[in-house]
């Protein structure tokens, strides 16, 4: 390991835990929508009032008809519209029911999912504003409702991602690294040196796979650090365990990339797989975004055979959740039957290269 | 007229390696094939399959009509548990949302005495959470109302809102992600093709025979552009008519060639960019981490998972400097809302830019980069 790779892998993590921990956030606030007022009373002001007065939304000039909602819902200026209808404060003197509509962009499912619960969020805010004048009175509620956030009140979504990002960088870096190091005593020739000196298989693999765990823990370490004091996320339960974890962790990611690396013989390809084959799983099917539980198909099989599915609930769950041994065990156990399965599966399929 | 003939040459001299290496070839079906249609049924855009968990500690009529209430594909059917079981289930990230119904519920209910009802969320799922707690809610209460309008008649409300979502009616993941799959993609694969070519030469030497060739560094760095090029813009065609339309069956709003032109824009640059680390690496491991460094974050912040609106803003604005953000926007305008031309000429135009940018930076490192050190 030449030193100059040793300060890029440390000097890349910190970079990219960074830009990620700031990045990768599901708090989605800075929306924009315009108003199309064709009302224009004290009654339709009132209830523009609550969504001007939210954090979450920024108002664009106001829309002038149809086709300006057609057009900058296209063009991606505004990411929703509310419309008010004429009429609208007569009828709710006259005790008609009034009928406000709104259009959200859906080219991005998640976020007008999130404006569409806003907007609805903020409707019932209205509705239950005792300032707000309206011929009947709202019911009381039949039932006291609470909905409660656990492990994370606020629902910052910085507790749940820096310890999933930490889980992502742990996958992505040392697979890498490591596929690309076996690969390239292939592609440049000096494998050889394998096939004449008295030196096994597996101390082969073993020998190459030791560096990296090490280059990875000494990651871990720098990110933890970067979790807890720049972005203030606060580890609650047993380091012990997370260590133990992790450990563990890069051992299956570092024998993951060695796995890719047996059936690749060309530095590229094996550049290319390794990247395809762990950056999208971890992004997407390790329960990052969604709960590897709730997905479908392909993509939860893919899931379930990657190690950070396994990994991220350990790190999470430690961090934000407050967890020690007694939680995490069966993540714990599951990641170590990823040993020796991997290098099983790489001591096979190196030997069949040789032939 | 010479010159053009050298970059064709040169350039079948890289479709040939391309095409001999079997396992990178595999490779490259499976990301527009495999790994599109796997982000198509990632389901990460919306609530979809949440696991659920209820504490029934009334058994009433009601109790039981809430818990029937919870729908596929929403949430999957729910699990009755034991008071004392929740904690550790929620620990275990078993289930996202649990419902505690007390005892007597429905007695209080009748009897207008507002009892307590508690939706425990885990929320570490941060967007099952943020979409399915207040839908929970909603459907709880709907619950109830409905149970209570069978004895008296509920109020309308004196204000509705009608709230539609315009482009994706039903507001699918799979219309979101099989595209952003391609994307990303194309993102990796051409960073890392003509990144490693010029590696790839200076490993094996071959650069040196190259370099004392009649040959300009542009004609060098063109024809690994446009072989590259081709094979992800032929890529990128198969996936989209194939996968995507096809076997996906997702409804294309605006026009593919509109978009193929993009891509075509975008790949010019995301190669430029690839031949440039591929100048500053000096080996493939570096230009492994190199490409960490630059494509992965290109992709996940280019707000084809995450929106931008989520960013701090200086992230937000240095990440318009990135064209994989353009790309994402320029291809939800034209895939989704039937966008032309006339509105996403200046994101055509940023990429341009940007690419033309960096392959004048490449071209300048070439013959000094390479040649020193192969040396």
């Amino acid at each position: 390991m030449i030193p100059i790779r040793l300060m890029f892998a440390l000097f890349g993590t910190t970079l990219l835990m960074i830009v990620f921990g700031f990045g990768i956030s599901t708090d989605v606030n800075n929306l924009t929508f315009a108003v199309l007022d064709r009302d224009q009373t004290p009654d339709s002001r009132a209830y523009l009032e609550e969504l001007r007065g939210s954090p979450y939304f920024v108002e664009k000039p106001p829309l002038a008809d149809y086709a300006d909602i057609d057009r900058r819902l296209k063009n991606g200026e505004i990411n929703a519209s509310i419309e008010i209808p004429p009429n609208f404060g007569q009828d709710i003197k006259r005790g008609q029911p009034a009928w406000v509509s709104a259009w959200i962009d859906g080219a991005m499912p998640f976020r007008a999912e999130t404006i569409r619960s806003y907007l609805q969020g903020m409707h019932q805010l209205y509705l239950n504003d005792p300032a707000v004048k309206t011929t009947h009175a709202a019911p009381p509620p039949p039932a006291d409702i609470e909905v409660r956030f656990k492990y994370n009140q606020d629902f910052d979504s910085v507790f749940a991602m820096v310890p999933s990002t930490l889980a992502m960088m742990l996958a992505l870096f040392p697979a890498i690294l490591m596929a690309l190091a076996v690969v390239r005593e292939k592609e440049l020739g000096s494998i050889t040196n394998l096939y004449v000196t008295p030196v096994t298989r597996l101390e082969f693999l073993i020998g190459k796979q030791l560096p990296y765990v090490g280059v990875a823990l000494i990651n871990f370490v720098v990110m933890f650090l970067l979790a807890i004091f720049v972005f203030g996320v606060p580890l609650k339960g047993s380091f012990l365990a997370l260590l133990a974890g992790t450990i563990i962790y890069v051992f299956t990611t570092t024998g993951y990339g060695m796995l890719i690396s047996t059936f690749c013989s060309t530095q590229i390809a094996a550049l290319f797989g390794t990247a395809i084959l762990t950056i999208l799983p971890a992004q997407q099917f390790s329960g990052m975004m969604t709960p590897v539980s709730s997905l479908s198909g392909t993509a939860q099989i893919i899931g379930l055979g990657f190690p950070m599915s396994y990994y991220r609930p350990i790190s999470v769950g430690v961090f934000t959740k407050g967890l020690g041994f007694s939680d995490v065990g069966p993540s714990i156990l599951t990641l170590i039957v990823f040993i020796p399965v991997l290098t099983a599966i790489s001591l096979v399929l190196l030997r069949k290269q040789e032939r | 007229m010479r010159s053009l003939s050298n970059i064709f040459w040169l350039g079948t001299k890289e479709l040939r390696s391309f095409f001999s290496d079997w396992v990178l070839l595999g490779f490259v079906i499976y990301s527009f094939s495999l790994a599109v249609i796997s982000q198509a049924q990632s389901n990460s855009q919306e609530l979809y399959h949440a696991s659920l968990g209820i504490v029934d500690e009334d058994h009433s009529e009601l109790s039981r009509r809430i818990t029937h209430a919870f729908l596929m594909p929403y949430f999957k059917q729910p699990v009755a548990i034991a008071p004392a079981d929740v904690e550790p289930l929620m620990n275990a990230g078993k289930y996202t949302f649990i419902i505690d119904i007390p005892p007597n519920f429905q007695r209080d209910v009748l009897a207008g005495r507002q009892p307590g009802l508690q939706i425990d969320v885990d929320a570490t799922a941060m967007v099952q959470a943020g979409l399915g707690s207040g839908y929970a809610e909603q459907i709880v209460n709907n619950e109830i109302s409905t149970f209570l309008s069978k004895t008296e008649a509920t109020p309308s409300s004196p204000v509705n809102l009608a709230v539609r979502i315009a482009f994706n009616p039903n507001v699918m993941t799979a219309w979101f992600t099989s595209v952003m799959g391609i994307i990303s993609s194309v993102t990796m694969l051409a960073i890392v093709l003509a990144g490693a070519a010029l590696v790839r030469e200076r490993e094996h030497g071959t650069m040196d025979h190259l370099l004392v060739m009649p040959l300009s560094p542009l004609e060098i760095a063109m024809s690994k552009i446009w072989a590259n090029g081709l094979v992800i813009a032929a890529a990128v065609g198969l996936s989209l008519y194939l996968i995507v339309r096809l076997l996906l069956k997702i409804p294309i709003a605006g026009s593919i060639p509109l978009f193929m032109l993009g891509a075509i824009l975008y790949l010019f640059f995301a190669t430029a960019i690839g031949l440039f680390l591929g100048t500053v690496a000096r080996s493939m491991p570096q230009l492994g981490l190199l490409y960490m460094l630059v494509a992965v974050p290109m992709n996940v912040l280019s707000g084809n998972a995450t929106p931008l609106e989520s960013m701090p803003r200086w992230l937000a604005i240095a990440m318009q400097v990135s064209p994989s953000t353009h790309f994402v926007s320029f291809a939800q305008a034209i895939l989704y809302r039937g966008a032309g031309l006339g509105v996403v000429w200046p994101q055509f135009i940023a990429v341009a830019a940007i690419a033309l940018l960096f392959l004048i930076l490449s071209l300048l490192r070439f013959r000094s980069a390479l040649s020193s050190a192969s040396s």
